[in-house]
């Protein structure tokens, strides 16, 4: 298991330039996705919790405060993801490019069945 | 509420489990080595792993309870069912790709390619069967309920019955048939639903906000029928709820399995892709549905609604199928059909997943016997689950509240596995040790907050001593606040203490691999 050795050097696989750059670029990503996400939950949960009353006042007749911030949290969600998609195809590209050229030796879990 | 025996709903729950049986055959022709048992022989496609993770979500518990919570309580039924659309947002964020490149059929797979595979998988298959057989207790009480309330079917017969059509999708289609049958419940599922909110517009009004209004106009509540607090009352318990909820997905074994399903990373974010939209369209039909019942019904409508609220939507279908004859029948018997459907295919999920921790985790890898025998091993442990489930439910009888067993569930999936995943994925200094130190205190922790809270203290209490204040010691409903944190703590401490080496190259490996899906096992893709 842990370990087994393999012919891989996944330390230097781990370090190379185009890993870093992978790592990087979802480092930047999820910086800002969390925060988005994180503000979205905080004013929806943090109005709720604390100006109970607030929720309740209707901007127009029907339309609340609270149901926009819902409404406003589930955008938040979608948007996110959608933005995860797009960055994600490129990090498929990077990862693809990070390991180009190595012969994995599979290990673990089939080595151990 | 029509009572008793219902033809119509019988008729229409019996063509859509016979498609569900046809579905099974097919199914069970295809189904022979243990990667097509428990996972399919990961060669779902995305949108299909999806369709059907958004189906093993929108359970019974979504589409009777939100719009349920949303009928009685307004707001926070509201601020629940907006929650809910976060919660695949953090799988994905967090666990759906990294798990693809890691394991196979199960997540202690991921734990074992850095962690020492005996204890981290005995743990494990703890875990997921506590969480497995809470959460199915949970589902065939409230199946059982559901049945006789709807169909006028005996409580013991329902479960009998559903126990047995539950096995039957499990036993011989494996992951496949319970994959098609998500898959056949969703899309009815999502299907009755916009035709109810349709049927609203049409009905009650054109204007979604009008219908709105209407509700808290209705509602005896009044103005702050739209404020929040009237279901979880405190601040500390709203947040609880809210940290609990969007936590709840990212360490439950059956939801976490389904990503195993799938060839590969990509795929594997497709599904968590669909699975968020569909959960988001369908929150925002049902947060409608809820308002348009309290809109349709007024506050008449807490009689036929039923005490948690379980039976608004039934009512509103009644109300919109034209309050009786044949359109209100059919109506009802779509709702009804959809729930037990939703019912039974959830149970599945939660069976096929206990019995993998107990065949592939315990059996196969940890005693170290022959793959080949999982799927025998694999169908016994299935019969033993439902068998103790079957017991346990039929002793419990219906009267009982079973509110504290999801949460129970949920609970321990956020405290035990959660913290474990997390750290053995991005923390280098993780050990075996704090693997199973802190799956224990998530697992124990959870355990003893829920026993010492509101949802079961009232009861507990009066069994132990006549003095015992019936106030329950611990504050909150959910625990997660306080055992999610002790389960982090418990890994950190256990690794620290730990004298097992800090193996660096294995955790570069487990990156690598996480982020790329280097080294995977491709075979059981090529061999369907």
């Amino acid at each position: 298991m842990a370990s087994t050795t393999t012919d891989t050097d996944w330390t230097r696989l781990w370090a190379s330039p185009d890993m870093q750059a992978l790592r990087r670029d979802r480092r930047a990503f999820f910086a800002v996705a969390w925060t988005l996400f994180g503000a979205g939950f905080t004013t929806l949960i943090g109005v709720s919790a604390f100006a109970k009353q607030t929720m309740g006042s209707e901007i127009v007749d029907g339309l609340s405060v609270g149901l926009v911030l819902a409404l406003a949290y589930i955008t938040i969600v979608m948007v996110v993801t959608f933005w995860y998609v797009q960055r994600a195809r490129v990090w498929d590209a990077m990862a693809a490019r990070a390991i180009a050229g190595t012969r994995f030796t599979s290990r673990a879990e089939s080595a151990d069945a | 509420m029509p009572e008793g025996f219902n033809p119509t709903a019988v008729v229409v729950t019996l063509m859509l489990l016979a498609v569900t049986l046809v579905a099974t055959y097919t199914a069970a022709k295809r189904t022979r080595t243990a990667a097509d048992f428990w996972t399919a022989g990961g060669a779902i496609s995305g949108r299909k792993n999806g369709i059907a993770i958004a189906g093993d979500f929108l359970s019974s518990a979504s589409l009777l309870g939100i719009s349920g919570l949303v009928f009685l309580t307004g707001m926070d039924g509201i601020v629940y069912a907006a929650i809910v659309c976060g919660i695949f947002l953090m799988v994905l964020f967090m666990m759906a790709e990294k798990l693809r490149n890691l394991g196979r059929f199960t997540f202690a797979d991921a734990l074992a390619t850095r962690l020492q595979a005996g204890p981290v998988r005995i743990v494990s298959a703890i875990s997921t069967l506590f969480i497995c057989v809470f959460y199915l207790l949970a589902q065939m009480v409230a199946g059982g309920v559901l049945m006789e309330a709807l169909t006028g079917i005996a409580f013991t017969w329902g479960v009998v019955v559903s126990a047995v059509l539950m096995l039957s999708y499990v036993l011989f289609g494996g992951m496949l048939a319970t994959t098609w049958l998500q898959i056949i419940k969703a899309v009815s599922l999502m299907a009755v639903v916009g035709l109810l909110a349709i049927l609203v517009l049409i009905r009650i009004d054109p204007n979604p906000l009008q219908v709105a209004h209407l509700a808290s106009v209705q509602s005896a509540l009044g103005d702050s029928y739209f404020a929040s607090g009237n279901a979880y009352g405190s601040s500390l318990n709203i947040i609880s709820m809210a940290v609990a909820v969007t936590l709840s997905a990212v360490g439950l074994p059956h939801v976490l399995m389904r990503f195993f399903t799938v060839p590969d990373a990509a795929q594997a974010r497709k599904s968590a892709i669909w699975a968020i939209s569909l959960i988001a369209v369908f929150n925002v039909l049902i947060i409608f549905l809820g308002l348009a019942a309290r809109a349709a019904l007024g506050d008449g409508g807490n009689a036929q609604a039923g005490a948690g609220g379980n039976l608004a939507l039934p009512a509103l279908a009644v109300f919109l199928g034209g309050g009786e004859g044949f359109g209100a029948d059919l109506l009802l018997a779509l709702v009804v059909a959809i729930s037990i459907a939703t019912l039974l295919a959830v149970s599945a999920g939660l069976v096929l997943s206990a019995s993998s921790a107990v065949a592939h985790d315990l059996w196969s890898q940890a005693f170290r016997r022959p793959e080949r025998q999982e799927i025998p091993v694999g169908r016994v442990a299935a019969v033993g689950i439902v068998l103790v489930t079957v017991g346990v439910t039929l002793l419990l009888g219906s009267g009982q509240n079973i509110t504290f067993l999801s949460t129970l569930a949920v609970s321990i999936a956020a405290s035990a596995n959660f913290p474990v995943l997390i750290m053995t994925l991005i923390w280098r200094r993780m050990r075996t040790i704090g693997a199973v130190i802190g799956s224990l205190t998530g697992l124990i922790s959870s355990l003893v907050l829920i026993v010492l809270g509101p949802l079961l203290w009232p009861t507990v209490a009066p069994l132990i001593s006549d003095s015992l204040s019936v106030t329950a010691p611990f504050p909150l409903s959910f625990p997660i606040l306080i055992s999610m944190p002790l389960g982090f703590i418990g890994c950190i401490v256990g690794s620290l203490l730990s004298k097992e080496e800090i193996d660096d190259a294995s955790f570069d490996e487990l990156q690598v691999r996480a982020l790329t899906g280097a080294g995977l096992d491709k075979d059981k893709v090529l061999s369907h």
